[in-house]
């Protein structure tokens, strides 16, 4: 059942029960005391009859005149003006009637004691009275009177306020409703937003959020929702982009994979099935070797690569002078072909790095640098204290690299120059281990370059910078 | 016939050139996208294998310049997958060649879009043999042979494949169409009937272990 079912349903079974429990207690409250307002006034009324008659039956039972009393009262009483409203009956001791108005229809009751007066309310179809009786005693007679008055108009009117009663109750009910109605579709509007946002959420829209501006309960939930919602859809966009990186680099690696493939096996295809001339043998058999070497170098990256990914390495305090040392050492026999100078500068410094992963994020550095430089110039490594940790950096005086490719270097496969790099033996996969040797360090590469001028690569090793 | 090669990987491009050449196709090769535009602008070719991935300007690129001139091409690619080749066939290309592929698949490839782009010089002479596929006709020395439809298919085959070797298993794929089973007689036989009826005991050469070869003089 939904919320607002449940409030209206409560509302209205509440207010239906109050309002009947008031309402029968006002209208039965006000019938009483009409009734017993009556009440009082007929036995007053009574009161006030038997002394009447007590009076003037005095005058002539006082003489033994027993007719002239009777006659006298019928004079009287027929005259007085409270007798054309009130039907009333006078009967003997022995039971005969002396006097009766025509609406008297009840007998009296012959037993009640002499002064008592005594009420009870008699029906008569839908009309009501009360009856009034009383004994009253002169000298040695005794009167039975009795005085009906009429109450159904008392009755009728607690009919008529309960029926009137009822369609206020219908009114205020309807109203009730109403404006539960509204008011709980103004309650729950927050947590229908949520609920909607939610949906659309787990719909894929992870863009929508839920619109609640207000400070309870209801707007903190919102508010909690939103805040999930926000670091879920960092976390789904993280996911998303490490799965387009995965894809990008598995075409790649598929592009990469198949080319040299392509020469190899066309080249021996070709050998296999066809008389060539000899120079043209030794050519396809060259680019057999030359596109295998390829295929080698590139799995020998790729390796690195993976097995980066899946090791944890061991951290180890270890000085910076050492490592320049042993990578300036490694990188040697390289630098000697082209008659290239590698001048290293070092401060002293302990730093908790993993020897080996620096040293070949080092070496591929140089190794590029190397490539980028002209015969019998100069590579730079300087790792130095700064600012915000320790800085390393290699600079060359090469050719550079152009603004565009400057954001694509890491990537995997990524070649500024395919064919130079390929003529080199590059696979384009040198500065992907680069940047994940730099990210396993907590730091990134910084690249700045000039065409023609030469570039410099460094990282910070202890920085801040995430 | 003219075909020019746009392949940026030297090797792939040589390679291409290489067994298109002995086939008697006239061969030019350029290793990028803008210098396949320039040529293009001033020559015209019966064929372009085009490389998608180029530096300069891309395949899909190059279509473009070339789809008006109506010059059948076909796509060399490492990019295999449907939607690739969905998207090759969309932009016009007549066939699609993935890397890494086989030689006899290239020269198939080439010789049925130019026969279907009405290119293809439909008439083989060797000797005093005369093949012409239009009418499957085979005439010696004037005279028509009378062939069975796998040994014209198979003529067929190694004609345009002259000078390459063919491996039994290739030449059982490409004419009766199924996984070759090992048994060879069938080949041998049909082999042996053909060198009969054209008079081929020289030119149809056995190579030990592996097949034939049509040998002719380039």
């Amino acid at each position: 059942m939904k919320f607002t079912w449940k409030m209206i349903s409560i509302v209205a079974l509440l207010l239906a029960v109050a309002l009947s429990v008031s309402g029968y207690i006002v209208v039965r409250g006000s019938f009483r005391s009409s009734l017993d307002y009556e009440m009082n006034d007929a036995r007053e009324d009574m009161r006030l009859f038997g002394l009447t008659v007590q009076a003037l039956c005095a005058d002539e039972l006082r003489y033994g005149n027993e007719d002239g009393a009777v006659q006298s009262l019928r004079t009287l009483l027929t005259q007085d003006g409270s007798a054309q409203q009130r039907e009333f009956s006078i009967l003997s001791e022995s039971g005969t009637v002396l006097v009766r108005t025509n609406g008297m229809q009840q007998s009296t009751e012959m037993d009640t004691p002499v002064g008592a007066i005594q009420t009870r309310i008699v029906t008569d179809g839908n009309r009501r009275f009360i009856l009034c009786t009383q004994n009253v005693s002169c000298f040695d007679s005794t009167f039975y009177l009795s005085r009906m008055r009429e109450i159904t108009s008392i009755f009728t009117r607690a009919d008529e306020d309960l029926s009137r009663y009822q369609w206020i109750m219908l009114a205020i009910l309807t109203v009730g409703i109403g404006i539960t109605t509204v008011l709980t579709f103004y309650l729950t509007r927050p947590i229908r937003r949520i609920s909607r946002a939610a949906k659309q959420f787990s719909e894929g829209q992870y863009d929508k959020r839920a619109v609640v501006r207000s400070n309870d309960e209801l707007g903190q939930l919102a508010q909690s929702f939103n805040e999930m919602a926000d670091s879920l859809e960092i976390k789904i966009h993280e996911l998303a982009d490490a799965a387009q990186r995965q894809k990008d680099f598995t075409a790649s690696f598929a592009h990469e994979l198949k080319t040299p493939l392509t020469s190899v096996i066309g080249y021996a295809d070709t050998l296999r099935s066809r008389v060539l001339p000899a120079k043209k043998q030794v050519e396809a058999a060259n680019y057999i070797f030359s596109e295998g070497k390829r295929l080698e170098a590139m799995s020998f990256a790729l390796l690195d690569l993976f097995a980066l990914e899946r090791e944890t390495p061991q951290f180890r305090k270890t000085s910076a002078s050492r490592i320049v040392q042993d990578t300036a050492a490694s990188c040697a026999y390289l630098l000697k072909e082209k008659n290239i100078r590698l001048e290293t500068r070092v401060e002293e410094q302990e730093l908790n790095v993993v020897p080996e992963l620096l040293q070949t994020l080092l070496y591929n550095l140089i190794d590029n640098a190397r490539k980028a430089s002209e015969e019998g110039s100069i590579i730079r490594l300087y790792a130095r204290q700064v600012e915000n940790g320790f800085r390393f950096s290699v600079r060359d005086n090469g050719r550079g690299i152009p603004q565009e490719a400057l954001a694509r270097l890491t990537e995997a496969f990524y070649m500024v120059d395919k064919s130079r790099a390929r003529a080199e033996g590059g696979a384009g996969l040198g500065l992907a281990l680069c940047r994940q040797i730099a990210e396993l360090h907590k730091t990134s590469l910084i690249f700045e370059s000039e065409v023609g001028k030469g570039t410099c690569v460094s990282f910070v090793l202890g920085g801040e910078t995430e | 016939m003219r075909i020019l090669i746009v392949e940026d990987e030297k090797p792939i491009a040589n390679l291409i050139d290489l067994n298109l050449s002995s086939c008697g196709y006239q061969c030019t090769c350029v290793y990028d996208g803008l210098a396949a535009a320039d040529l293009l602008e001033e020559n015209t070719f019966d064929l372009i294998l085009l490389d998608i991935m180029l530096p300069g300007a891309n395949g899909f690129e190059l279509m473009d310049q070339i789809r008006p001139t109506g010059t059948p091409v076909i796509f060399i690619t490492a990019r295999g997958s449907v939607a690739d080749r969905v998207q090759g066939l969309r932009a016009g290309a007549d066939d699609y060649l993935v890397k890494p592929f086989e030689i006899v698949e290239l020269i198939a490839r080439v010789e049925s879009v130019l026969r279907r782009a009405g290119k293809a010089d439909e008439r083989y002479e060797i000797d005093d043999v005369v093949i012409e596929p239009r009418s499957m006709l085979v005439t010696r020395g004037g005279v028509p042979v009378t062939l069975t439809h796998k040994e014209y298919e198979l003529l067929l085959l190694f004609v345009r494949n002259r000078n390459i070797a063919l491996f039994r298993d290739t030449i059982y794929e490409r004419v009766w169409g199924t996984e070759y089973t090992g048994d060879s007689r069938t080949v041998d036989l049909h082999v042996q009937r053909l060198r009969k009826k054209l008079g081929w005991e020289k030119r149809l050469v056995a190579i030990y272990k592996v097949g034939y070869r049509l040998e002719v003089a380039p």
